[in-house]
């Protein structure tokens, strides 16, 4: 018995050695801002830790379908309402629990608008830990690879998070690659499985942002290649069981008239510009109408968004000079 | 963990690799932790359940045909228990004149039932594995011919380790009958001697009397194994994830696209993709011998530092050893001890002399023997090709062994010498290495343009401009596997002196072991090549 004890202690002693080590190699190789150049991982999503305290009202997350999709210098543009996409390509509902919890300590966004296509991901228990976690040690597992462009900025564990995205995460694509419509939200009854955990994780984020004063709303943006009858019937199930407000824009062809022949990237499974103009054209209506947000578009606060969308539509401006390609 | 893993059946292929997060931080703990605070008569018991849950979460329902070859390979040896306890009995009864017919009659009987045996295991083997290969083949042959009719070209899944764990059955059902090997009556010692959860994956291939009763005895876990077994394990990280998978973009980049590169860029690839099979392999052997270290079980290891090897004949007895000597006893001697195998030795003896006349009999069991190694790495032309292009060295290096002790004695120089030996070592890799470059290569084809390549396109100018930049490698990549690669170059270099340096860490005082250790981990973690930028990396000898 003593020498089983020794042995416990021994490498209890080991593994604390061991975590402390880790937790300074962390420290080092972790980004210290949150720029690309400075090794930060979806710089263009992460670009909301640059941005101002409390001055983010509307938060976009989801897979690449968001931010492909949600124009927020566009919904500044057109209805004063100021909100960032922390959407990345292939995102499990665990990585968007990250992404909402670092939002909050630092913004108070009203909505939180989650892009549905991610609900059908399947995550593992792996991918929890990993993304799901604000371990500061798990870091090292996720930034190992900095090693190859430390300097001595490096040496300094603190951190300064100033970079701003200057389309606030959505990513601009003017291609057009026609898409085929054939069986695209034909009639079925059928429902499509939601994995459990998917579930429980919609839940907890709708109570987080419950607690935090902020709403969730549900919402599935154009697609013919990820979005079914089948999918929509199991969201709209959720929606009903969480209570959660739920937009379905593909079948809303009044209301966002996208035209499968001219608004996608990519044979329908991603929107471009034109098509994301629409998206966000009627979901700026539907937010103003919910009578939570502010129009920011006056307050001299806010000015640094009218710089961001003057740069923006500069961008737009010299895309649509050049020759759209037309797949 | 049961209940869960009823739901994810089949879904969980990244188990394969002993260094993925979902084996190490979550099955190799918990399974780990479930032995060892079970009752000591339960511990088998649970290892077997272990193991097949760990092949249910691989490989879902195609887990029967683990379980189909544990029954048959059961019943088969208690019936040819049966008929050998039969026979002597018979013998001991009947008369004298009478016991040639008696032999005959239950040897009859005995062959019956290892047919019964080997058709089925190879037959399942053959059926899953090969042939869509055998079936595209006749298709193509049909196609010269002016007939309509053509195969339809099926595609299986194939169970994890269906290749690995058909050999073992294979070889207790051949020992049982042989006689070197009691039947064993307990259905869950045999069960887990073929299902055991580490060496299912890539091996080792072992024998029922390296494993079967250690495994099933399997005591508790003890400190010393524990540490020791970890150690192991984390030398095989070291190798797989900081090596083989650093490497493992360059290879694929080039090989998926050897057109585009000149020869001194495929001859780059073709050492990387040999380094990074060695690393992958022997990594993955090093987890397995190490886990199985861990609960007290040795398991025979499968390489023995094979690149300082002086010819081919001996790389082959430090690679994939268990896979060598598995072909050697079930295929070479059966061979070269049968009549006709014994007579022509005796003629060609009189005829060629005492080393090119055995040498007759010994090439036709060596043809067979590589020709199933080759085809037992995969169903294509290029790993029959793999397979006689070492047959050919091998026969060749027998065939020269004379010419060569002539010139060492003509132009005396002592074969013992170090520049000598260094010689015959590179020679050998080299040749290695070409083998290599067809055994990755897409095709038969591709292979031999790429080989064609290294003939007629060779310049050094990718080497020195940016070429290699675009090959998914920079230079701080190449410069960790260069220092990883010689820090396990000066431990193998220590193991073929006979010095076990992890035996003389052990002797070492605690504060130097941790130091070392904390190194390793630290090392590993930094610099291994996973994670985000990285795709993950398959094991690769679990696709064959």
């Amino acid at each position: 018995m003593r020498q089983v004890s020794k042995h416990i202690g021994s490498a209890v002693m080991f593994l604390a050695g061991l975590l402390i080590l880790l937790a300074a190699v962390s420290a080092l190789l972790v980004p210290k801002t949150n720029a690309a150049g400075g090794g930060m991982r979806d710089p263009s999503a992460n670009g909301i830790l640059g941005e101002p305290a409390n001055t983010i009202d509307v938060l976009f997350l989801g897979d690449s379908e968001s931010y492909c999709a949600f124009v927020p210098l566009q919904l500044w543009e057109e209805q004063g309402i100021t909100s960032y996409c922390c959407g990345t390509p292939a995102q499990k509902l665990c990585y968007a629990q990250t992404f909402l919890k670092k939002c909050f300590q630092k913004q108070a966004p009203k909505l939180v608008v989650l892009e549905t296509n991610e609900i059908f991901r399947n995550f593992s228990a792996v991918d929890s830990l990993l993304q799901g976690s604000k371990l500061p040690i798990l870091s090292l597992f996720d930034y190992h690879d900095r090693w190859k462009s430390l300097n001595s900025r490096d040496l300094n564990p603190g951190v300064s998070y100033t970079y701003m995205d200057s389309a606030k995460g959505y990513r601009f694509s003017a291609t057009v690659a026609k898409a085929s419509t054939k069986g695209y939200m034909d009639p079925d009854n059928q429902i499509a499985r939601i994995p459990t955990k998917n579930y429980l994780s919609v839940e907890t984020m709708k109570q987080f942002c419950e607690l935090h004063n902020a709403r969730l709303v549900l919402v599935s943006t154009p697609s013919t290649v990820n979005w079914n009858m089948k999918r929509h019937n199991a969201i709209q199930e959720l929606s009903e069981a969480l209570q959660l407000e739920f937009l379905d824009l593909n079948l809303m062809p009044e209301q966002v008239p996208i035209d499968w022949k001219t608004d996608s990237r990519d044979k329908g499974d991603h929107l471009n510009y034109f098509g994301a103009k629409k998206v966000t054209n009627y979901l700026g209506f539907y937010l103003a109408e919910t009578g939570v947000l502010k129009n920011h578009k006056y307050d001299i606060q806010y000015k640094h968004w009218d710089a961001a969308a003057k740069e923006f539509s500069e961008t737009i401006a010299k895309a649509s000079t050049r020759k759209i390609n037309i797949r | 963990m049961t209940l869960s893993a009823l739901l994810y059946g089949g879904k969980v292929d990244q188990l394969t690799s002993f260094f993925s997060l979902e084996f190490l931080a979550i099955f190799f703990p918990a399974a780990l932790l479930l032995y060892g605070v079970v009752p000591k008569k339960c511990k088998p018991y649970v290892l077997l359940a272990e193991s097949y849950v760990f092949v249910w979460l691989i490989s879902g329902k195609l887990i029967v045909f683990l379980l189909l070859a544990t029954l048959l390979i059961h019943y088969c040896g208690l019936w040819l228990d049966r008929l050998q306890i039969n026979m002597r009995q018979a013998l001991a009864e009947g008369e004298s004149d009478a016991r040639k017919v008696i032999r005959a009659h239950f040897t009859a009987k005995q062959r019956g039932v290892i047919a019964l045996a080997v058709v089925l295991l190879i037959g399942t083997l053959l059926a899953l594995k090969y042939s869509a290969f055998f079936a595209g083949n006749v298709n193509t042959l049909l196609s010269l011919f002016p007939v309509t009719l053509r195969l339809q070209v099926p595609q299986h899944l194939l169970p994890i380790g269906i290749s690995f764990f058909t050999l073992q059955a294979l070889s207790y059902i051949l020992d049982v009958y042989r006689g070197t090997t009691k039947a064993d009556d307990n259905l869950p010692r045999l069960a887990l001697f073929l299902a055991f959860f580490p060496q299912i994956v890539e091996g080792p291939i072992c024998r029922y009397h390296q494993t079967a009763n250690a495994l099933w005895n399997a005591g508790s876990i003890r400190f010393e194994n524990l540490t020791q077994g970890l150690q192991r394990i984390l030398f095989g990280m070291l190798k797989k994830i900081v090596i083989a998978d650093r490497l493992d973009p360059l290879v694929k980049t080039v090989f998926s696209n050897h057109e585009a590169y000149d020869g001194a860029v495929i001859a780059v690839a073709a050492v990387c993709y040999t380094i990074q099979l060695y690393m992958d392999f022997s990594g993955a052997m090093d987890a397995v011998v190490g886990i199985a270290q861990i609960i007290g079980v040795s398991m025979p290891e499968n390489f023995s530092r094979p690149f300082f090897s002086k010819t081919i004949s001996e790389f082959w007895m430090r690679w994939h050893i268990t896979l060598g000597t598995w072909f050697k006893d079930y295929v070479f001697y059966p061979i070269t001890a049968s009549k006709g195998m014994k007579k022509l030795t005796k003629r060609s003896r009189k005829t060629l002399g005492n080393h090119y006349g055995p040498l007759a009999a010994g090439s036709v069991a060596l043809f067979c023997v590589w020709f199933c190694n080759g085809l037992w790495h995969g169903a294509a032309w290029n790993y029959l090709f793999f397979g006689m292009y070492h047959f050919v060295l091998i026969l060749g290096g027998s065939l020269l062994t004379p010419v060569v002790r002539w010139l060492q004695r003509v132009l005396r120089i002592d074969p013992e010498q170090w520049w000598y030996r260094t010689l015959q070592m590179l020679r050998t890799t080299v040749l290695v290495i070409i083998g290599e470059l067809f055994f990755r290569a897409h095709g038969l084809l591709a292979g031999l343009q790429m080989f064609e390549r290294l003939l007629t396109d060779f310049s050094l100018q990718p080497l020195t401009d940016e070429t290699w930049v675009d090959l998914g490698v920079d230079r701080y990549d190449l410069w960790i596997v260069a220092i990883t690669l010689l820090l396990i170059l000066f431990v193998s270099v220590y193991n073929e002196k006979g010095v076990s340096l992890r035996d003389h860490l052990s002797k070492k005082k605690r504060i130097f072991r941790w130091a070392v250790l904390y190194a390793l981990i630290v090392y590993i973690v930094v610099f291994g090549a996973y994670g985000f930028g990285y795709a993950p990396v398959d094991p690769l000898y679990a696709q064959f």
